[in-house]
């Protein structure tokens, strides 16, 4: 297959790195985005074939001032681009609306919503440019059913489930696809930090908490990170072309929708 | 017992979806059981299957309402293939009629082949698989209909509502045993029943030219086009394949952008 590009934001945390890998194996150019800077450190370190680049952008995705970085790293690379996958996420501090501060309200949505709309808003002349592609969004079950102490982050999920409907409705005539990932728990840091979070929140053990959401789960256990790179792979693949507007369930059976 | 990676039965797989189905699952290495109750269609596709694959495909006659019949099929597919991996439920009929005139008949023909035969065939698979202690794949094929109901085909929204609902119902109880239970749901896909729907309708007087009434709802496609069977095999090849370990219960919509839910 001919070199391609993808931009993948949120690179540096627990889906990103292995959904790095699993579209580095299957022959993708990728810019890795994230906050962090170590991400160019990462980039460096991912084995590629002959034909592929992997080069990491230290950005913050809620500025588009940032993203011209981005455009030098794809211009670099060479190829067109081909999908943006949207990964970056940050789960909210624990709490109810009655004391919900509208700051973390709106750092919420700011990263889980209004940054994506800004990234599909800056980066889809390109895909339209290369003839379409594919954006992936990385929603959650949360964005499907509402869930207490997680107000802003349910909401601003719920949004980005919607922003991937309209956006697949705007660009399907352009042959680019926009679907969503909605997973349930995943076994990353950030799924271990909540769990830690509200376990102090309803003054019990991590263990006592981690049993208590995983028993709702039919399978039983968390997701592992390359499962949820599994679908998101597979919905930046030909195997789903004729696939748009749709979300792809990895949730272990904590939610039938 | 012939070189394959694992059993697969696919019911109504003489032709359409179910064909394309046989063929990908072939095409990984599965060795293949065509559950139809057409043994005339299915038997002529088991042997130009059989061209290319051998004795990795194999014809068992089944009505999927009729448990004994699935039993054998499911049974032949473990003699011949050492198990049975991945069912497909995926046998299933549509008879328009307009709302108003949607008849007891009709709504039981569909109810018993669409429902009730993924009912059966799911209780028949699973206990295979539990007894054999395989981790098994049961895909069942579900439908838009399932998701938005359409006036004209009342018994068949309902049978694949149903479907969805049994999709869940399997997930939930066989997650202990290991067992994935799994939808797809394809809009409009150029099959034979497709055909067959799009000259029923016209006869109904619901649509005034051939082709005309499948050409309407393509309008209302996203991405502007009805969908040909091989379009559904990558979507169902991942949920057989081990990439979709952690899903079970779900439903994915293969529609070309219609319901966006």
């Amino acid at each position: 297959m001919s070199k391609r590009t993808g931009i993948l934001t949120g690179a540096a945390g627990g889906i990103g790195r292995a959904t790095t890998e699993r579209l580095v194996k299957e022959g993708w150019s990728l810019v890795l985005v994230d906050r962090d800077q170590s991400i160019g450190d990462l980039a460096a370190s991912i084995k590629t074939g002959d034909d592929q680049t992997v080069v990491g952008v230290a950005a913050d995705i809620t500025d588009p001032g940032t993203y011209g970085a981005i455009d030098d790293a794809v211009a670099e690379i060479g190829a067109p681009l081909k999908l943006l996958a949207l990964v970056a996420g940050v789960l909210q501090e624990v709490g109810a609306i009655e004391t919900l501060e509208i700051e973390e309200w709106d750092r919420v949505f700011n990263i889980n919503l209004r940054a994506n709309m800004l990234l599909m808003k800056h980066f889809i002349p390109a895909l339209k440019q290369a003839d379409g592609g594919a954006i992936v969004t990385v929603s959650s079950w949360y964005g499907k059913s509402g869930h207490g102490f997680f107000g802003a982050y349910c909401a601003s999920k719920a949004g980005l489930i919607s922003l991937t409907h309209t956006a697949a409705d705007e660009l399907a005539k352009d042959n680019i696809r926009v679907n969503t990932v909605a997973p349930g728990n995943v076994a990353t840091s950030m799924h271990l930090d909540a769990l830690n979070e509200e376990a102090a929140k309803r003054g019990v053990t991590f263990e006592e908490m981690k049993k208590t959401e995983w028993d709702k789960i039919p399978l039983g256990r968390a997701a592992d990170p390359s499962e949820i790179a599994d679908a998101i792979n597979f919905l930046a693949s030909p195997d789903s072309k004729y696939i748009t507007g749709a979300t792809i369930d990895v949730n272990g059976g904590c939610l039938f929708s | 017992m012939s070189n394959v990676k694992g059993g697969a039965v696919v019911t109504g797989a003489a032709r359409g979806i179910g064909r394309e189905l046989a063929l990908g699952l072939l095409q990984d290495g599965f060795g293949v059981v065509i559950a139809d109750v057409d043994p005339e269609v299915g038997g002529a596709t088991v042997d130009e299957l059989a061209k290319e694959f051998g004795g990795n495909i194999l014809f068992a006659k089944a009505d999927v309402t009729k448990r004994s019949e699935v039993a054998d099929a499911i049974a032949a597919c473990r003699k011949a293939f050492g198990g049975i991996n991945v069912m497909i439920n995926n046998a299933g009929f549509n008879k328009p009629e307009p709302f108003l005139k949607a008849s007891e008949d009709i709504w039981r023909a569909i109810m018993d082949v669409n429902a009730l035969g993924v009912l059966i065939g799911t209780q028949e698979a699973a206990k295979a698989m539990i007894e054999d202690g395989t981790k098994g794949k049961i895909i069942n094929t579900a439908s838009i209909a399932g998701r938005s109901g359409f006036p004209d085909f009342a018994p068949y929204s309902a049978s694949k509502a149903a479907v969805i609902s049994l999709t869940q119902a399997g997930a939930r109880a066989l997650a202990v045993n290991g067992i994935t239970v799994n939808a797809f749901g394809p809009g409009v896909v150029d099959t034979p029943l497709w055909e067959k729907l799009d000259a029923d309708l016209l006869e109904m007087g619901a649509s005034s030219a051939p082709g005309e009434a499948m050409a309407g709802l393509a309008d209302a496609i996203l991405l502007g086009r009805v969908a040909k069977p091989a379009d559904v095999v990558g979507t169902v090849r991942f949920l057989w394949s081990p990439q979709s370990d952690y899903m079970t219960g779900q439903v994915v919509l293969i529609d070309g952008g219609m319901v966006l839910q």
